[in-house]
């Protein structure tokens, strides 16, 4: 079966999405609108969550594949592809837990700001748990703010606080890890 | 309240499953400390089988030990937690609670486990075998077979089992289905020969699908009765399975001609060899009205069949089932719904694979209603049919019993290439019944190595 039949079943979720919740779409309705069978779209997802996972999946998979250079244009970035796939990341948002989206934003976030603490942590005589304690911080820092937005509806494309969080983070580092390791000194 | 309890069950299930899963080697010896401790002292505290258990988990070298322990070495973890999840826990410890509600409720059998042909075409050419003959005529729709779990999960069935003709020939349909029926555990009856990189990779991924490959013997034997080349084909078959860590078990069938071969040491080793986790062994039945009834085992080859199996459960690491001989372990007869069910590519709801005849159709009653009609009253009302479990069958040991049922119930063949009466069919078992029975006495009165029944071990030991 090809695999533009799961694009194709996305597509059309995507835009079912514009009128109605997730919870209230069938996918009877989903496949009459795709004009494929029933049996091919069980073929590729269990329900329609399977396909919303999947959705997740092909927008952290074009992230990955862009996520390089500078991490705040990864930022950027991903806060231009939030709001094109914004009535999907809503609903997703609305018909599951916090928890759930929280999770993927996390795992998208993590490596960009790993990369970034580790970049300067070189220059220190730091411990590997010290640097992964500092990126899980700075991760949550960071994953607040996109949810609070996400939260609001992702009103603009400019988000409050986001260039503030820049400066904390790029102010901070050098000092803290300066600190740390003067701490391991003693 | 049955939500609640399921609800525990479900994260006691999932937390030693954890528990096992993050070091196999060191914790399944204390899962029994664990059971001990839950089970307590009681009269349904099952210590001769908990002390069984125990007996098999403390010690490496058991062949039990064995194939338990090689479901972490030869089997993939999302494959291994799925089947432990659907297998053991949907389809046996919630599973079987509603079931039982369902029982007390309706007062007829629910099944554990439902068969059921998704097609009557093959892509092979078997001797003897009608399955070619039909082409591509008959099938159960995708929405039919759905519409059948989605009604057996209600009654809380979990394990669905494909017969056919080869239902490989609708492969993407069964895929389609594992995906749909996430918590349900596929069997699969299957000649192999469809089974290629692509649908492994679709088994990996969906997770729930475990293939029972049909051997006829060693190459000569499957060819000679399949076609030349079949059996290099079930070979690879079976290579790309273990390449990737999924599991699959065999299928053979038992005749007076084969019977040697197939159930010899080599032959077993062979199957752990290429890496089946169980074996299913199913005597000749002289069904149809082709059939051949000289290919039905003697008494003396089933008593061989009956002994050989036996003792390969004690030695080899491999879950051998030989499905009538098999009667004390599950109380006799589990066709009619007892245990399990037959649906044909025709919708006719049949209480056996071996029993073709019916009063109901899938696509005329509900699942519930075929459960139900009048022929599967006779089998919950008639069975056991026999108090000796070596007897299980109404029709093989006890030809009387179906004759009976189906002159009272009306019931109808349900082949629907040659309509065979029940008296044909049952004439062909008589002497077969006859012959059997002074053996099946024999070795019912004995017991002794039975680990299900500590009482006759307890005399065995007394006498020896």
């Amino acid at each position: 079966m090809p695999k533009s039949t799961k694009r194709q079943i996305l597509t059309a979720l995507a835009e079912l999405l514009q009128t109605k919740r997730l919870d209230d779409i069938t996918v009877t309705e989903l496949v009459e609108k795709c004009g494929i069978s029933r049996q091919a779209f069980y073929y590729h997802f269990s329900d329609l969550y399977g396909v919303v996972d999947y959705a997740i999946q092909q927008m952290t998979g074009e992230l990955g594949v862009e996520a390089q250079g500078d991490w705040k244009s990864a930022v950027e970035r991903t806060v231009t592809l939030l709001r094109e796939y914004r009535t999907l990341v809503l609903n997703v948002y609305r018909a599951y837990e916090r928890s759930y989206v929280e999770h993927h934003v996390r795992r998208w976030a993590m490596p960009l700001v790993s990369d970034r603490v580790r970049a300067a942590a070189v220059r220190y005589a730091v411990t590997e748990d010290q640097v992964v304690f500092m990126t899980e911080i700075l991760t949550q820092g960071l994953v607040s703010i996109l949810l609070s937005w996400v939260e609001r509806g992702m009103p603009s494309a400019v988000i409050d606080r986001l260039d503030d969080f820049y400066i904390i983070m790029e102010g901070s580092l050098d000092a803290t890890l300066e600190r740390l390791a003067q701490k391991n000194k003693r | 309240m049955m939500t609640m309890m399921n609800s525990v069950k479900r994260a006691g299930f999932r937390a030693l499953y954890g528990y096992l899963d993050k070091d196999p080697d060191a914790n399944i010896p204390k899962l029994m400390d664990w059971v001990d401790r839950f089970a307590g002292d009681g009269p349904n505290s099952f210590p001769t089988q908990r002390s069984a258990f125990r007996r098999v988990i403390e010690n490496p070298d058991n062949n039990w030990y064995r194939l338990i322990r090689s479901m972490w070495t030869d089997i993939d973890g999302g494959v291994r937690r799925t089947f432990f999840e659907n297998f053991m826990l949907n389809g046996n410890l919630i599973g079987w609670t509603v079931q039982e509600e369902a029982r007390e409720r309706y007062g007829c059998n629910i099944p554990w486990a439902i068969l059921l042909d998704p097609t009557s075409a093959c892509n092979l050419h078997c001797t003897g075998c009608w399955a070619a003959e039909y082409g591509n005529r008959l099938n159960l729709t995708f929405d039919e077979i759905d519409g059948i779990i989605t009604q057996g999960k209600k009654l809380g069935v979990y394990i669905y089992i494909y017969t056919g003709g080869e239902p490989m020939v609708r492969r993407d349909d069964l895929i389609a289905l594992c995906n749909k029926h996430s918590d349900c555990e596929f069997l699969c009856f299957t000649n192999a020969t469809l089974i290629d990189e692509n649908f492994a990779d679709q088994m990996l991924r969906v997770k729930n699908f475990v293939p029972a490959i049909s051997v006829e013997g060693f190459e000569e034997a499957t060819d000679g009765r399949r076609g030349e080349g079949v059996f290099q084909k079930v070979r690879k078959a079976m290579e790309i399975l273990k390449e990737r860590k999924l599991p699959f078990g065999t299928s053979c069938c038992y005749t007076s001609a084969n019977l040697d071969s197939i159930s010899s040491e080599e032959f077993v080793d062979q199957l752990v060899e290429w890496g089946a986790k169980f074996a299913w062994y199913f005597h000749y039945m002289p069904v149809g009205n082709d059939a051949v009834p000289g290919l039905m085992p003697t008494a003396e080859q089933r008593e061989q069949m009956y002994g050989r199996i036996r003792a390969y459960r004690r030695t080899k690491p491999l879950f051998l089932i030989d499905f009538q001989n098999d009667g004390e372990y599950v109380g006799g007869c589990i066709a009619g719904g007892r245990r399990y069910l037959h649906i044909n590519a025709n919708g006719d709801v049949d209480p056996c694979v071996f029993v073709h005849y019916s009063d109901s159709n899938i696509r005329e009653k509900s699942l519930l209603d075929c459960l139900r009609s009048p022929m599967f009253m006779a089998y919950h009302d008639g069975q056991p049919f026999n108090e000796n479990h070596l007897k299980p069958c109404p029709m093989l040991e006890n030809p009387e019993k179906l004759r009976e049922m189906v002159a009272r119930t009306g019931a109808k063949s349900t082949d629907m290439q040659s309509p065979e009466t029940v008296e044909h069919l049952c004439g062909k078992c008589d002497g077969y019944a006859a012959a059997w029975d002074g053996t099946a006495r024999r070795l019912w009165a004995c017991g002794g190595g039975c680990e299900s029944c500590g009482q006759a071990r307890v005399q065995h030991k007394q006498a020896g």
